[in-house]
């Protein structure tokens, strides 16, 4: 069997708090995940249990403290929990995308172009860019006259659909997805659910949190649930929901 | 030993030898002076249009009133020489009898009114009309040699500006004429390049005068007594005025204008008194051409009537290629970074890194307990690619804008190396280049962009003037391609061209920062540096500013240095940042983990003001 | 006409120096001679010799009499009469402590080593005209003082400064900048860059009234380059002057010549100065002229410390210098028509331009349309 596009071993994070007499928070305590090519993991599990932070060690917007998190892109795998900060903007640029709740855009820029720039880092030229982006935001039901308005001003369900376009332009190998639908209307969330089930079909490797069990059931290959920093279940979202529910 | 008597003897009968030596005639010049003077023009002979200095005498006349010519005279003329001496063109003016006399009555040459008969013509103001050949040799009394005073004060800058051939100052001052004025409006003493080199004063003639200096037949010698400078025009010699390609040299001249005296029209003439019209400034030559003794035909093909002003032509140039620098070529030894900053520390006053220990973040201050220095950075090392931005981050007074200042060249290092991968393949330690040579980077390699517009721009002269200064640093020569470059730079960052012609004072802060910007990527440099580029700025104006640099560093392939005391800043436009605290960096990471995971206390306390 | 335009130039010129020399040479008044003029005009004849940079009171005292007492014109006659003499020999270098006092005051101690010494002085003396009717002082009764005998230590009295040394209150800059070879102004024109030596020959022989200008306007003007100067010491006196013999190759004493000399203290506060110390300028010129060497002590330290930070290196180097401001000034005489022709012409030219529609500020800037 191929190497898992991402290896993640014995790995840990706690934040130590200067400002509050460096108080320390623990989060992650030894998490050990693979996620395959054309696979999507769910990490499921109570709130606070570690699964926004593990998708964050991974992006390198939280640096653990210790263990490994392996991507294998072409070729030998790439440690990131030590590689230099330029090699990883890089490779975020290149093959990995990173969907919040959040929007990540910047400040006054229009939703196409905040589409386009990804596909741009992505290695697209200036013209695909834009082709890729308007496809990306057609798909997800952004509305035309959207597009070269201020992101700032958009509705929480535009700016999330916005979000998933920019992520999922011009596919990453590897799709980081926290809680990507939350503020979808039942229309728009379906149309970006089956965006994520078609990537997964292109070959993405996906690790996903997705706040409703539903969803888990019908799109994860495996679901990954944590408790307290660990990982206290892996298998079949059947095996590992079912006994939850 | 030291003899104490007074005994003087030897030194009196030393004199009596030298009094007999130079007779009876009255001198003005003593021998030894005379040599000088003929070493300071053999200096200038061989070095086109360069000033060099000599140990001007003081002579019987004042000091702006031909002493330098005079003193060329003195030194180059012999018995077999025929001297003629014209101020203003004229023979008997009463500067140039007096010169005449004295000249006479102090060597054994003659004297002539003739311009044929000369060998040796002494001038204020003008060439003769007539022909030159190689026998004469032309003196001009210079008043003021120096060309570039006009664009600069102080004469340190001048002799660098020369030493360097940087004249782009001179240049910009012509574009902000074209500009401001229609035409150049330089009058007499027209600057000139010669030999391609050297940019000069020409002394002052008119315009008239001044192609005839170029391959030319005759030596051109320049005496500038009261600035104790020589120099010269050997035969044969490029002479080009200073203009752009694009925009013709014009002569002096007036609509039917022909001398009452002579009727020659090809001449340069002077106003003919209070009945108007017009009376050539050459006094022998207007007397010949009366008495039928002037070779008029060959006089009408050596005038410059093909330079007369012609206002069609100064505004529809032809095009002219110009080269944008910047796109390094990559090779396979070319580094990964355009700038690599390694070690660099800057220690103001005394220790020099003996200052260092016991400063920083652990001892909590910058002043050094052993030598009361300031550390102001120590051990910086941070390397950026193209196509990458890289923050700089701290309070005021953290170091940051030092480094940067430093990289630059603004403030001299205490240590460290900085290389750029255009230069030598990232070989050379910019820092120990000669300053010409780090000034030249500064031209097309690596542009900075200041938190006052003032620093970075001259607020006095027009927007489109301050990118041509960048451009014709670089080397473009075309008035209207300078003009269509500038006009696509101010376009890009969105200063309306009805504005390209205002002096940036009368612009606001966020419009000057924006010319500043368009200036710094005139040439596209590899490397910009931004030193606080919005600090100081209306909050609605600074996100302008922000989100112009914001879509310039994404469309190109620059490498880009921020630095800013704003989280925010930071966060809009740069991949990685350094955190600098007293001096030294602190922690250093991709741009969002440094925000939502920041480790150093110092660093916790910085994302904590900027989330408030 | 005789201005410039016909011949007959030469004439003129005679004339003007004829009406000249009967006025100045042949005026009813008795001849002014050369001893009465360095007796009774002691200050200007020094003077003189100061910023012509030539030591030779007859020669000043002549000066002065053919330029009808206008100093900087006498200090060019001195000067272009110099151009014409061969160099014979270079003094050796003289160690300033040799100076016999005539005068010396250290204002910033009570008690120097040494006397304060008023000598020849007017200072103490009331600004009172004494003989407005013009008579001449009635014959002095009273016998001349006895000559007081001085100790070695009276007529050659350690300096101030010396002392100021010895307490390690004073930053030594000696034998910094590779100076140790003078700057001979007369044969290598001083420019910044310059060295030190350069600088303070040039204030040696500048105009006294630019010199004490420039100063005071480092102390009230916009650069503020003289900040809290206290006055350490100020002399005058007189100096061998030695050559090597032109045969045997050993110092000779050929005579001797008066100077003043001034020394000026300056409290540091700079960043990267060292302020528990005081930094010294100095100031030396031929002749007897105290203000020209208060100034030019004070303007050395300053220029060490912001020469070339502001404008006063040039300022000293370039601007002080009475022959060359002065002549400059006097130039403006001479006929201008053809480089003021040029300057009319361009102005017709742009009144062309702007007539026929091409003048400044065209409609388009870059000549095609941008959006």
């Amino acid at each position: 069997m191929a190497s898992p596009v991402l290896a993640v071993r014995e790995l840990r994070k706690t934040f130590t708090l200067h400002t509050i007499d460096g108080r320390r928070v623990s989060s992650l305590h030894g998490v050990d995940l693979d996620v395959h090519a054309g696979e999507h993991v769910a990490l499921a599990g109570a709130s606070g249990a570690g699964k926004s932070s593990l998708l964050r060690c991974v992006y390198r917007t939280y640096l653990a403290d210790s263990g490994s998190v392996r991507m294998t892109t072409s070729g030998e795998p790439i440690e990131l929990t030590g590689l230099p900060d330029r090699a990883m903007a890089r490779l975020r640029g290149r093959e990995i995308g990173y969907v919040s709740q959040f929007l990540a855009a910047p400040p006054r820029t229009g939703p196409l172009e905040t589409v386009a720039a990804t596909a741009r880092r992505r290695g697209l030229d200036r013209e695909q860019a834009r082709d890729a982006a308007a496809a990306a935001l057609h798909r997800l039901n952004v509305d035309e006259s959207l597009w070269d308005v201020d992101c700032g001003v958009l509705s929480g369900g535009e700016r999330q659909r916005v979000n998933l376009a920019a992520g999922t332009v011009r596919p990453p190998r590897l799709l980081l997805l926290d809680e990507p639908v939350s503020a979808l209307d039942p229309e728009n969330r379906e149309a970006a659910l089956s965006l994520v089930d078609s990537l997964v079909e292109q070959n993405v490797a996906v690790l996903a949190v997705f706040h409703d069990a539903e969803v888990m059931r019908r799109l994860a290959t495996r679901v990954v649930l944590l408790a307290d920093g660990t990982v206290s279940r892996d298998g079949a979202p059947a095996d590992v929901l079912g006994e939850a529910a | 030993m030291t003899v104490t008597t007074t005994d003087a003897s030897a030194i009196r009968a030393l004199l009596a030898d030298v009094d007999e030596a130079r007779g009876v005639r009255q001198e003005i010049l003593d021998e030894g002076a005379k040599r000088e003077v003929r070493r300071a023009v053999l200096s200038a002979v061989c070095v086109p249009g360069y000033q060099v200095p000599f140990g001007s005498r003081e002579m019987p006349v004042a000091r702006g009133w031909g002493s330098g010519g005079l003193q060329v005279t003195l030194g180059v003329i012999g018995p077999a020489d025929t001297v003629k001496v014209i101020d203003q063109g004229d023979d008997a003016g009463v500067n140039a009898t007096n010169l005449r006399r004295m000249i006479g009555g102090t060597t054994d040459c003659a004297e002539t009114t003739d311009t044929r008969d000369a060998t040796v013509i002494q001038s204020r103001h003008r060439i003769p009309e007539e022909a030159l050949g190689e026998r004469h040799i032309m003196v001009y009394q210079v008043p003021v040699p120096e060309p570039l005073r006009g664009v600069e004060k102080s004469v340190v800058e001048c002799g660098r500006m020369h030493a360097e051939a940087d004249y782009s100052k001179m240049w910009v001052s012509l574009y902000e004429d074209i500009v401001r004025n229609g035409l150049i409006t330089a009058s007499s003493g027209y600057p000139v390049e010669v030999d391609g080199r050297y940019v000069m004063a020409t002394s002052p003639v008119p315009r008239w005068d001044v192609p005839r200096l170029h391959q030319a037949e005759h030596l051109n010698l320049y005496g500038a007594g009261r600035e104790k400078r020589i120099y010269a025009i050997p035969p044969h010699t490029d002479v080009h005025p200073l203009t752009f390609a694009d925009v013709p040299f014009e002569v002096e001249y007036a609509p039917d204008s022909y001398c009452k005296l002579c009727g020659s029209d090809d001449v340069f003439l002077v106003e003919g008194g209070p009945n108007g019209g017009y009376v050539c400034s050459d006094t022998e030559w207007c007397t010949r051409v009366r008495e039928g003794d002037a070779d008029i035909v060959a006089h009408r093909k050596r005038a410059p009537l093909g330079q007369l002003p012609d206002p069609r032509r100064r505004l529809v140039g032809t095009e002219v290629e110009e080269e944008v620098h910047g796109t390094v070529e990559r090779t396979a030894d070319t580094p990964e970074w355009a700038l690599r900053v390694s070690e660099v520390g800057k220690v103001h006053g005394s220790g020099g890194a003996a200052a260092v220990p016991g400063t920083g973040p652990e001892s909590g201050s910058a002043v050094s307990p052993s030598t009361g220095a300031i550390v102001a950075a120590w051990d910086v090392d941070f390397d950026v690619a193209p196509g990458e931005a890289l923050g700089l981050i701290g309070e005021s007074g953290s170091g940051k804008s030092t480094v940067l200042s430093c990289v630059v060249g603004d403030v001299p290092a205490t240590s460290g190396t900085v290389r750029l991968g255009a230069v030598d393949a990232g070989r050379t330690d910019v820092l120990a280049l000669p300053d010409e040579q780090r000034r030249k980077l500064r031209i097309d390699s690596m542009a900075v962009v200041y938190q006052d517009p003032a620093a970075g721009l001259n607020l006095d002269i027009t927007a489109g003037g301050n990118i041509a200064e960048r451009l014709t640093a670089a080397g473009w020569r075309g008035y209207h391609r300078i003009r269509r470059r500038a006009a696509e730079l101010l376009d890009r960052v969105e200063v309306p061209l009805s504005r390209m012609d205002d002096p940036v004072r009368t612009f606001s802060g966020g419009m000057r920062q924006r010319v500043q910007i368009a200036k710094a990527l005139a040439t596209e440099p590899a490397v910009l540096l931004l030193d606080e580029p919005t600090t100081g700025l209306d909050a609605s104006v600074a996100a302008g500013v922000i989100d112009l640099l914001r879509g310039l560093l994404a469309e190109r392939d620059i490498a880009a240095v921020v630095v800013s005391h704003d989280f925010a800043v930071i966060e809009a436009l740069t991949d990685r940042t350094l955190v600098m605290q007293l001096g030294r960096v602190v922690e250093r990471g991709l741009t969002d983990q440094l925000f939502h995971d920041p480790h150093h206390p110092y660093t916790q306390r910085l994302v904590a003001a900027a989330r408030r | 006409m005789g201005y410039s335009g016909a011949r007959g130039g030469l004439a003129a010129i005679l004339a003007a120096e004829d009406l000249v020399r009967r006025k100045r040479d042949h005026a009813p008044a008795p001849w002014a001679s050369t001893e009465q003029i360095t007796e009774r005009f002691r200050l200007a004849v020094d003077r003189v010799m100061g910023e012509a940079g030539l030591y030779h009171e007859p020669t000043a005292a002549a000066a002065l009499r053919q330029a009808e007492g206008d100093p900087l014109e006498a200090a060019h006659l001195v000067r272009a009469q110099r151009s014409t003499l061969p160099r014979l020999a270079n003094s050796e270098p003289v160690d300033p402590d040799e100076l016999i006092v005539l005068r010396r005051i250290v204002p910033a101690f009570r008690e120097p080593d040494g006397p304060q010494l008023l000598g020849r002085t007017t200072d103490y003396t009331g600004r009172m005209l004494e003989r407005p009717d013009g008579q001449p002082a009635p014959p002095d009764a009273s016998p001349e003082p006895e000559p007081v005998e001085r100790t070695d230590e009276q007529r050659q009295p350690r300096r101030f400064l010396d002392l100021l040394r010895k307490l390690d209150l004073v930053v030594d800059h000696r034998g910094e900048n590779g100076d140790a070879e003078p700057h001979d102004i007369t044969r290598v024109p001083a420019r910044p860059p310059a060295a030190r030596s350069a600088v303070l020959a040039t204030m040696a022989r500048a105009e006294t009234g630019a010199l004490v200008g420039l100063w005071y306007r480092s102390i009230l003007g916009p650069d503020g380059d003289v900040h809290e100067v206290t006055l350490g010491e100020v002399r005058h006196g007189r100096l061998p002057l030695r050559i090597r013999h032109p045969h045997t190759g050993n110092p000779v004493t050929v005579g001797e010549f008066r100077v003043t000399e001034a020394e000026a203290i300056e409290d540091l506060d700079g960043a990267e100065e060292d302020r528990t110390k005081f930094d010294v300028g100095y100031g030396l010129c031929l002749g007897h002229n105290e203000r020209k060497v208060i100034a030019m002590a004070n303007l050395d330290i300053a220029n060490r410390r912001f020469g070339r930070q502001g404008p006063l290196e040039q300022l000293l180097l370039l601007t002080t210098d009475g022959l060359d401001s002065g002549g400059f000034l006097e130039h403006l005489k001479l006929p201008h028509y053809v480089t003021f022709r040029s300057m009319v012409e361009r102005k017709q030219a742009m009144r062309a331009a702007a007539d026929a529609g091409m003048g400044p500020r065209v409609a388009d800037p870059a000549g095609r349309d941008c959006r």
